[in-house]
């Protein structure tokens, strides 16, 4: 496969998911900082772990831009390449049989500048991988701040320990749907990388 | 980028438009495209040229999976309509691409297999997707030979190619006719010239007439929705058609 369109579709469909993960958590981390600004001196560790979830939100947002438009470059740049490949198949087959030498002349040209194509296409899945990456250490700060808001929490009092063990829990589980999301562009990227 | 935009959504049944891409080159026609989507089938239609695919299919990523894609409806042969063809079939060669049976031996110009093709007769007909049943409405000669248009009596929405069509100027960023009578200035040329036979016109006016549309959506320019369908059925009804510019 020349073009790589399904694995665009791959990192396309994935950057959605993280989006809907990064909108909840921002939700969730306003909810807390609400809560926690409520309660008591001794929430003050929650209200931060809370305020750098939404800042953690945040980042996703805007790697996630910037991710969409590398991989909008892939699609441009793949549909360069679908394009010169199926000219070059045709070139080629005008100059079977020898007969039609300036035919094999346009066709070696083209399958010249094919792979200069398929060298600038493979530099722009390298920017996609190198953004996946990014977004690898994004996914290593989810999982450390869902553990220290299931930390913090333990240190409210009754009457909100409950709601805050629910925020961090559910933090929790969005930081693990990331990760593996996150996991998935990442080899995505890197098959493309390899290829 | 060309922006997804819904037009009709009920359930899992939806139609979204594909339209105004800022950073298309001015040489190009602008064009829109419309997603029809019915369970786990999705139908697009006049998919596009092939200078355009990157815009389509990065917004077309953005509406929906483009995994879920199964046809294609070309309303007629021209570029602007489906040269993107062979693309699209790198994307997914299982894809099927609805056109008239006059364009199927030459359409495979553009890409595709004969099992690509599904050649719909002069008359139209259903077309089903997923558990919407949509209509191929016969427009021959407005302006191809072999025309069809596609309605979909459900969402009430009549998808009509050419005919409607409006030359926007660059900075136009609108979705929908906000203006009939300032509209139809940018529309008058384009039905003049390419609009080559009256009674081609009046049977797909009479036709148009007999449906219940909502929202008349062309391949280029502005969509008309509500009263603006009517109006726009009558002005083409009285427009001077088939003439290279109209007798002082």
């Amino acid at each position: 496969m020349v073009s790589g369109l399904e694995r665009v579709v791959l990192v396309s469909e994935s950057a959605k998911q993280l989006r809907k993960s990064a909108l909840q958590v921002r939700l969730l981390a306003l909810d807390a900082i609400v809560q926690s600004q409520r309660a008591d001196d001794r929430l003050l560790g929650f209200d931060e772990v809370a305020s750098q979830m939404r800042n953690w939100s945040q980042d996703l947002q805007d790697a996630l831009k910037l991710l969409i438009q590398e991989i909008g470059d892939v699609v441009t740049f793949s549909s360069v390449r679908i394009k010169s490949a199926r000219a070059e198949a045709l070139w080629r087959a005008a100059s079977l049989g020898g007969r039609a030498a300036r035919a094999g002349r346009t066709f070696e040209d083209l399958a010249q500048r094919g792979r200069a194509e398929e060298s600038e296409l493979q530099r722009r899945w390298r920017r996609v991988h190198q953004r996946t990456q990014e977004l690898d250490q994004l996914a290593l700060m989810a999982v450390v701040l869902s553990r220290s808001s299931l930390i913090e929490a333990t240190y409210a009092n009754p009457q909100i320990h409950e709601k805050l063990e629910f925020v961090a829990r559910s933090f929790a589980a969005n930081a693990e749907r990331v990760v593996q999301i996150i996991k998935t562009l990442v080899e995505a990227a890197q098959a493309m990388v390899r290829a | 980028m060309k922006t997804a935009t819904t037009l009709f959504e009920q359930g899992d049944h939806s139609w979204k438009v594909l339209a105004r891409d800022p950073s298309k080159p001015s040489h190009l026609i602008d064009t829109n495209e419309y997603v029809v989507s019915a369970g786990s089938q999705v139908l697009l239609t006049d998919p596009g040229g092939q200078e355009i695919f990157p815009a389509v299919f990065s917004a077309l990523s953005q509406a929906i999976d483009p995994n879920a894609l199964t046809h294609v409806f070309a309303s007629h042969q021209d570029p602007d309509v489906i040269s993107s063809l062979a693309l699209w079939l790198n994307f997914k060669p299982d894809l099927k691409c609805y056109a008239s049976w006059l364009w199927c031996s030459f359409i495979p110009h553009f890409g595709g297999s004969a099992e690509t093709f599904v050649a719909l007769p002069d008359e139209g007909g259903p077309i089903s997707l997923g558990s919407v049943k949509l209509q191929a409405v016969p427009a021959h000669f407005l302006h191809s030979s072999g025309n069809l248009h596609l309605y979909d009596p459900t969402a009430r929405v009549l998808f009509s190619g050419d005919v409607g069509a409006a030359l926007l100027p660059d900075d136009f960023t609108g979705l929908f006719v906000t203006n009939f009578d300032a509209h139809v200035k940018l529309a008058e040329g384009f039905h003049r010239r390419w609009m080559g036979s009256r009674e081609a016109r009046d049977a797909w006016c009479a036709r148009a007439s007999q449906l219940k549309v909502d929202m008349l959506c062309p391949q280029h320019g502005a969509i008309y929705r509500g009263a603006d369908v009517g109006r726009f059925i009558n002005w083409f009804s009285e427009l001077r058609v088939g003439v290279l510019r109209q007798a002082a």
